[in-house]
């Protein structure tokens, strides 16, 4: 079998032993009394057939506040990168707030949020908005700043003006890194949104997202569904990495050597 | 017969990095440059060597003496000048067509003119057929050959070389060397060429500096004829070139 099947055929295969772990777990080591936390895989499945409509509408509204927030990182984080890479004085000043906005945890945040905009989408957009944009803006600041100086020196001798230096060299030098900050930030793009969700989903015109729904679950007991509503968020979380890794592998492909096959 | 005027002219110029502590990199050095002169600038590590260059691309000011360009500061002087580093110092998202017109582009040259110049560079230098390709697909001395048919698309009067050749494997190395002495026979401009090689500077050059402490120990005519092939490599004269210089090098640096 040659490389590129096995690739494809070891998960599958490492999927059907876990799922197979999983019914041996379940039948023969949990007690009976206990059997409810861990339901067969084959609940889970009906679980998700059963609350399709529920789960599909969630996963809309969470989709919708972490593209919406993620957006808004990005361009946000572009913009100040630009501004932060003019001036070692402007990072002095800004880096440690970043930082400290940083290493606040959202979960304490998102009370206070809630409390100024209210609950529903736009809350869960500013969660994400929060949690991708430190990741993002680090990492273009950081390509900004990192041209190659013997690169800078023949812009200067060449008489680039700066508006060309930026645009033809620190701008394109820079994508590489930008790209990093947003594979970053797309992995977490979902998680802000679903942990928005479970704080503002509710009462947000009667539709919440897949944290909210996550809540009610729980507290009905609904143990598959939790399981279902587990891996939608999973599949989400794949697709905006997957795009993400996608946009990057079209912008770099043709001159980075991160994506050169290994023989050339 | 009347002497032309220097293209280049260094007066008394010292250059100091960080606070007058320490002993100048460059110590009243001074210096004229013709044109048509190829200069082999030669000597020990922090002898000064690419001080010397950088002052002469107004990337960096004396901080003491003039530095004099067709009779200009070199920091204002509109001369062309063209700045070729060690590495390639290509852009890598850029084709080779595209890196090699860059300067051009600086200069807002419509694109027709900016194509056709860089053609003909790409074919002198060799590499016409590489046009499309990205840098990361070429080897060490086409990037080279990339970096010169940018530096010499500007059609410069002043070629300032640091070291280009230092990371080729020998052959290529040599076959530049010639390369670049053709190009000379049709563009003219005058060098400054720095390297490590004694051997490279005497195959290119008609005058070597070498350069110690911050001053220039020694100015030299290599009067070898031109042209210069494989053949002057193996003539009595370039070996006898070598040996004097390399011996004038060592006692410098005793």
């Amino acid at each position: 079998m040659n490389r590129r099947a096995l690739t494809i055929a070891l998960p599958i295969l490492t999927g059907i032993l876990l799922i197979v772990v999983w019914y041996v777990v379940r039948l023969w080591i949990l007690p009976e009394t206990q059997r409810f936390l861990l339901p067969a895989p084959d609940a889970v499945a009906r679980a998700f057939v059963e609350k399709a409509p529920q789960l599909g509408a969630a996963t809309l509204s969470t989709a919708t506040g972490a593209l919406l927030g993620f957006g808004a990182a990005v361009l946000g984080s572009a913009f100040l990168g630009l501004i932060l890479s003019l001036s070692p004085l402007v990072r002095a000043a800004l880096y440690p707030w970043l930082m400290a906005l940083q290493l606040t945890p959202i979960i304490v945040l998102a009370p206070i949020l809630i409390l100024w905009v209210g609950p529903g989408l736009k809350s869960v957009t500013i969660i994400t908005f929060l949690i991708s944009f430190f990741p993002l803006v680090v990492n273009t600041t950081q390509g900004l700043v990192s041209t190659d100086r013997n690169l800078l020196d023949l812009f200067r001798m060449g008489g680039a003006t700066r508006v060309q230096q930026i645009w033809l060299l620190r701008i394109p030098a820079a994508l590489p890194y930008f790209f990093t900050g947003l594979r970053i930030a797309a992995a977490l793009a979902p998680i802000g949104a679903i942990s928005g969700d479970i704080f503002a989903g509710n009462s947000g015109g009667g539709q919440g997202g897949l944290g909210f729904l996550a809540v009610i679950y729980s507290s009905q007991f609904q143990i598959p569904a939790l399981f279902a509503t587990a891996i939608v968020s999973c599949i989400l979380g794949f697709l905006f990495a997957g795009t993400v890794n996608w946009l990057s592998w079209l912008a770099l492909r043709r001159w980075h050597d991160a994506y050169q096959p290994k023989d050339a | 017969m009347s002497v032309p005027p220097p293209i280049v002219e260094l007066q008394s110029v010292t250059k100091h990095f960080g606070d007058n502590t320490r002993p100048p990199v460059l110590d009243g050095l001074s210096l004229q440059a013709h044109p048509g002169e190829f200069i082999g600038v030669i000597g020990l590590s922090g002898c000064g060597k690419s001080t010397l260059l950088r002052l002469l691309a107004g990337l960096t000011a004396p901080t003491s003496g003039r530095v004099l360009i067709e009779d200009h500061p070199a920091d204002t002087t509109s001369a062309e000048r063209a700045f070729i580093f060690q590495d390639a110092t290509l852009l890598p998202w850029l084709t080779v067509r595209r890196n090699a017109e860059l300067l051009l582009r600086f200069r807002r040259l419509p694109a027709a003119v900016r194509r056709e110049r860089v053609a003909q560079l790409l074919a002198l230098a060799r590499i016409g057929h590489l046009a499309d390709r990205y840098p990361r697909q070429l080897s060490g001395g086409e990037k080279m050959r990339v970096s010169i048919a940018r530096a010499l698309v500007l059609e410069p009067s002043l070629l300032l070389l640091d070291e280009p050749f230092a990371a080729l494997d020998e052959l290529t190395r040599e076959h530049l060397n010639e390369e670049l002495l053709a190009l000379r026979e049709r563009q003219r401009w005058t060098a400054f060429f720095v390297t490590h090689s004694v051997a490279e500077a005497v195959f290119l050059s008609t005058r070597i500096l070498i350069l110690s402490a911050g001053r220039i120990a020694h100015d030299l005519p290599v009067d070898l004829p031109f042209p210069r092939t494989n053949a002057t490599r193996e003539h009595p004269a370039f070996h006898q070139r070598v040996v004097e210089i390399s011996r004038l090098l060592r006692d410098t640096a005793a």
